[in-house]
């Protein structure tokens, strides 16, 4: 028997908790899954070259082989995670940093703020040669360049989140003569921390990316290198392997971050 | 200063001075001359308030009082002493309720404890009597977010008690608030304000809410705002909603009316 349409129009019914007998996570999974599925297949099934794609249970046993490699681990794979949470510790320092000044002075704030708006535009990764020139290739060209990279995004999301602070809350503050530091831990940081840790997973994001990209064009060493000399020497086993382990990486401390962000957002109880 | 005159002043200030008395304040931003001059007495234990049309400078008034603004002219002075900034023992009740979103009820009545250094076993349960005090028992670990205006307003009129204030600022605390939580609100603060026996100045639109509360309603006339009328509100204490009805209270609404409508349409017209 058909069922009978509702006459209840869409989109003020009540989103469905399962659709097929599933909830919403595990179709994330299944599509997911299928998608594996499908490189893995279309892999195998020689339409394309070994040189470009490989099925994805290569790509997995190579990563596996690779994390019992002690050169891969160490320069590779643990010297770009500890350059990215060198980065990511330096903009989120340095970011909430200036933002805060901005909040208090207006004087800062309109010194700064023209470079703050320049940067987004800025192609950060052009000043690279200048890096090389100025530092080597060692690893502070690249913790300079991504922070340079994430600092920005940390800044405006901070910004925003300390200029949001209630006119009335600010009064209630000077009314109760509190302190600069007790008005910065009792009241700003709070108010501002959603808006905060937004800013942080996009800094993070940006983190991976530069400290990524820049290994790929100016290091001899770390993840990125480790996927451009694959690429390079027709290996495409441990090219894709590499990839894996970055995507790996971008998602495993993106849901970390999403998590601190959820518990922490007072917006969202 | 002598010391003698400086005792004197000291015992006269805990005996006949009013809690507040302002001389001659006067208030401009840039170009506009947003009130003044004008002098205010308060009583220790009256409770005052001012009518006025909007724009006035009432709120402008009491963010003097409250030393959150210094005025262009004149003299504040609160419990004898010139006033230098804040007051510890002045409490303020906004207009929105200045509730701190990311804290609980509890956590929010024991803020201004908490600013002042009180120990967190202390302020917690000196926060927690006052939460019963205002009626909230219960919703202690709710967010502000979850509760309505009216309960909102309750934990920012507990905050204020936490002060242990001798002077009560209220900005319109219940304008933003629906006709009968207002009237349930008002008869609330009567209750608190007995119970610690302090001055309060109070703001507000409503002229039954004016009369039904207080000892004196004082009526500011257009920008610049000056004091143009003074009633003297006769009515037994305690208070509730019904005294509204009695002789003496509809003669001084509708007398207080007169004088703001007159004021407003003059106001209305010059804008224009």
């Amino acid at each position: 028997m058909r069922r009978r349409p509702s006459v209840v129009p869409s989109y003020v019914r009540p989103t469905p908790r399962r659709v097929a007998g599933l909830p919403a996570a595990a179709w994330t999974l299944v599509l997911v899954a299928a998608a594996v599925v499908a490189v893995e297949l279309y892999a195998r099934s020689g339409a394309v070259s070994r040189l470009d794609l490989i099925p994805v249970s290569e790509m997995a046993t190579r990563s596996l082989e690779l994390l019992g490699n002690r050169d891969f681990v160490v320069d590779a794979l643990l010297r770009s995670m500890v350059l990215i949470c060198a980065s990511f510790a330096a903009s989120a320092v340095v970011g909430v940093g200036v933002a805060y000044l901005m909040a208090r002075s207006r004087w800062v704030h309109r010194a700064v703020k023209p470079y703050v708006n320049v940067f987004y535009a800025l192609p950060i990764f052009a000043l690279y040669p200048v890096m090389v020139v100025m530092f080597g290739t060692g690893v502070v060209p690249i913790v300079l360049l991504a922070t340079l990279f994430s600092v920005v995004i940390v800044i405006s999301n901070a910004l925003v989140g300390f200029e949001s602070t209630p006119v009335i809350v600010t009064k209630l503050a000077r009314s109760l003569e509190m302190t600069r530091s007790q008005q910065l831990r009792k009241i700003l940081l709070p108010a501002a921390l959603p808006d905060i840790l937004a800013g942080l997973k996009l800094g993070l994001a940006y983190a991976i990316i530069a400290v990524l990209a820049t290994e790929f064009i100016l290091a001899t060493t770390g993840l990125g290198q480790v996927v451009n000399r694959a690429y390079n020497n027709f290996n495409t086993v441990d090219m894709y392997a590499g990839i894996l382990f970055v995507s790996a990486f971008a998602l495993l401390a993106n849901l970390a971050l999403g998590a601190a962000l959820r518990t922490f957002d007072w917006r969202r109880r | 200063m002598s010391t003698q005159t400086q005792e004197r002043r000291e015992r006269m200030a805990t005996v006949t001075t009013p809690i507040v008395s302002a001389r001659g304040v006067e208030q401009h931003f840039g170009p506009v001359h947003a009130l003044g001059p004008v002098d205010l007495t308060i009583e220790r234990g009256e409770f005052v308030s001012i009518v006025g049309p909007s724009g006035c400078g009432k709120s402008t008034l009491l963010e003097i009082v409250g030393a959150l603004q210094d005025p262009v002219r004149g003299a504040v002075e609160v419990d004898g002493a010139p006033l230098d900034g804040p007051r510890r023992r002045t409490a303020i009740v906004f207009q929105e309720s200045a509730t701190l979103p990311w804290r609980t009820v509890l956590d929010n009545v024991a803020f201004a404890l908490e600013v002042r250094g009180v120990g967190k076993k202390e302020r917690r349960e000196r926060a927690r009597e006052l939460v019963e005090v205002v009626g909230l028992g219960g919703f202690e670990d709710h967010y502000p977010a979850q509760l309505s205006g009216g309960m909102r307003q309750r934990v920012a009129m507990a905050r204020a008690m936490s002060m242990e204030p001798d002077l009560i600022l209220a900005d319109e605390p219940f304008g933003a608030l629906d006709e009968q939580t207002r009237m349930l609100m008002a008869e609330e603060l009567l209750r608190v304000v007995a119970t610690i026996g302090c001055g309060v100045l109070f703001i507000t639109h409503s002229i039954q809410e004016a009369v039904l509360l207080s000892d004196r309603v004082l009526v500011m006339g257009r920008r610049p705002g000056t004091f143009v009328d003074e009633v003297a509100i006769d009515l037994p204490r305690p208070r509730a909603h019904a005294a509204l009805s009695e002789p003496a209270a509809t003669a001084s609404q509708e007398r207080i009316w007169a004088q703001i409508r007159s004021e407003a349409e003059v106001a209305m017209r010059s804008e224009r």
